[in-house]
């Protein structure tokens, strides 16, 4: 049985791996694959102190390398779910049962939906909810991208290097992005701002080989629907929770309710990152919330000794 | 025996981990394997003739059927179907 069991190789879990391998906890990390965090997805983190601009991958890179130096152990295999039988916690995985006196949901969140005929159709086809992985294939073509938040902005600015051109396309009369991020893409010349507007279908080529050729939108006041050539559509209108193998309270998106110090509604459960709920989902919460809850855990594991 | 061909790129964020995922599966079963860069031209053909914008994407017989890091099961599924 180990100490604890750590569910998500992001930077929750990661930072909760080191804080708890230095309480001397037998600790292992569960990952679904080698690559985890919504992080490595970003092309530029440029808002974690120490780091004034790094590629999210790199980061996340240099996370694993700390937890295994500082002796975190890590498995590959997918949490199907979490029970507790008096004071053990038992973690069904596809690889078997792993057992536990702790454990830390640190599973993130994946992008949101925008839930818009066509947008299941084209995922992969023009469709995409990451720019760095697919914007590459989209060199001197016209890509819109959907959502006014950072994630949005930073991923806009970065395809206006490869598109030709890039609308970005938010339903609220301002981008909710921090304001230097807004700056940069009012001053890049190939992004062009579509504010009040929604994005009311994708459409493209279904016979043959499928691809997105068009975006239907509608202007909030106006109500005027108009089409916009594209060849691409990128979508970042916030994310859902990994949550739905774990049963302690949520919120009605999803997210688990904790306390300051991490505990979800189940003795000896913490969660951590974005699967949480908690006001901001960034890097920088996210490694606090896993130090807090492997501290936690530790807490807790010392007194049912 | 099912062929599963890899379709990659130097900049993809994922595919080195596809790759590493697909050998070590290897390595278990028995299925013919192969990787291609979507910028040669032999995987700008695949590219155009299957619509792919995305990276990695691995074929099963010729098919597109993953796209990004598939999950273990689903993978042994497809290799074991024959």
């Amino acid at each position: 049985m180990y100490d604890l069991i750590i569910i998500g190789g992001g930077p929750a879990g990661i930072a909760a791996g080191i804080y708890a391998v230095r309480f001397g906890l037998d600790t292992i990390i569960l990952e679904r694959n080698e690559i985890s965090g919504q992080i490595s997805m970003a092309d530029v983190v440029e808002n974690y102190p120490g780091f004034p601009s790094i590629s999210g991958l790199e980061l996340m890179e240099k996370y694993r390398t700390h937890a295994r130096e500082a002796g975190v152990k890590t498995m590959i295999t997918e949490a199907l779910s979490v029970r507790s039988e008096g004071t053990k916690k038992i973690v069904s995985t596809d690889s078997g049962d792993l057992e536990a006196k702790a454990v830390i949901i640190a599973t993130g969140a994946n992008p949101k939906h925008l839930g818009v005929p066509g947008e299941k159709e084209f995922i992969s086809k023009g469709v995409s909810y990451c720019a760095i992985c697919d914007g590459p294939f989209f060199k001197n073509k016209t890509v819109v991208v959907v959502g006014g938040g950072n994630s949005a902005v930073t991923d806009a600015l970065f395809l206006s290097k490869v598109a030709q051109k890039v609308y970005l396309v938010h339903r609220r009369d301002h981008l909710r992005a921090a304001k230097i991020l807004q700056d940069r893409a009012a001053a890049t010349s190939n992004i062009e701002l579509v504010l009040n507007t929604l994005v009311m279908e994708i459409a493209g080529s279904r016979g043959g080989v499928k691809k997105v050729e068009k975006v239907i939108l509608q202007d909030i006041n106006s109500k005027e629907i108009r089409e916009l050539p594209a060849n691409g559509v990128f979508i970042y209108v916030g994310i859902n929770p990994n949550t739905g193998f774990v049963n302690v309270e949520k919120d009605e998106e999803g997210f688990i309710r904790t306390n300051r110090w991490m505990e979800t509604s189940e003795k000896g459960i913490y969660a951590a990152g974005d699967c949480r709920d908690t006001p901001i989902w960034q890097l920088v919460a996210a490694v606090r919330d896993g130090a807090i809850a492997a501290t936690a855990a530790y807490e807790y594991i010392e007194n049912i000794k | 025996m099912v062929k599963v061909t890899l379709i990659h790129a130097s900049w993809c964020t994922f595919c080195p981990a596809a790759r590493r995922f697909w050998k070590d599966l290897k390595s278990e079963y028995d299925f013919e394997y192969e990787e291609i860069d979507v910028e040669s031209p032999e995987g700008q053909a695949l590219a155009d003739k299957h619509g792919i914008v995305s990276v990695p994407t691995t074929l099963i017989d010729g098919e597109p059927v993953f796209t990004g890091l598939p999950k273990k099961a689903d993978a042994i599924t497809h290799i074991t179907q024959k």
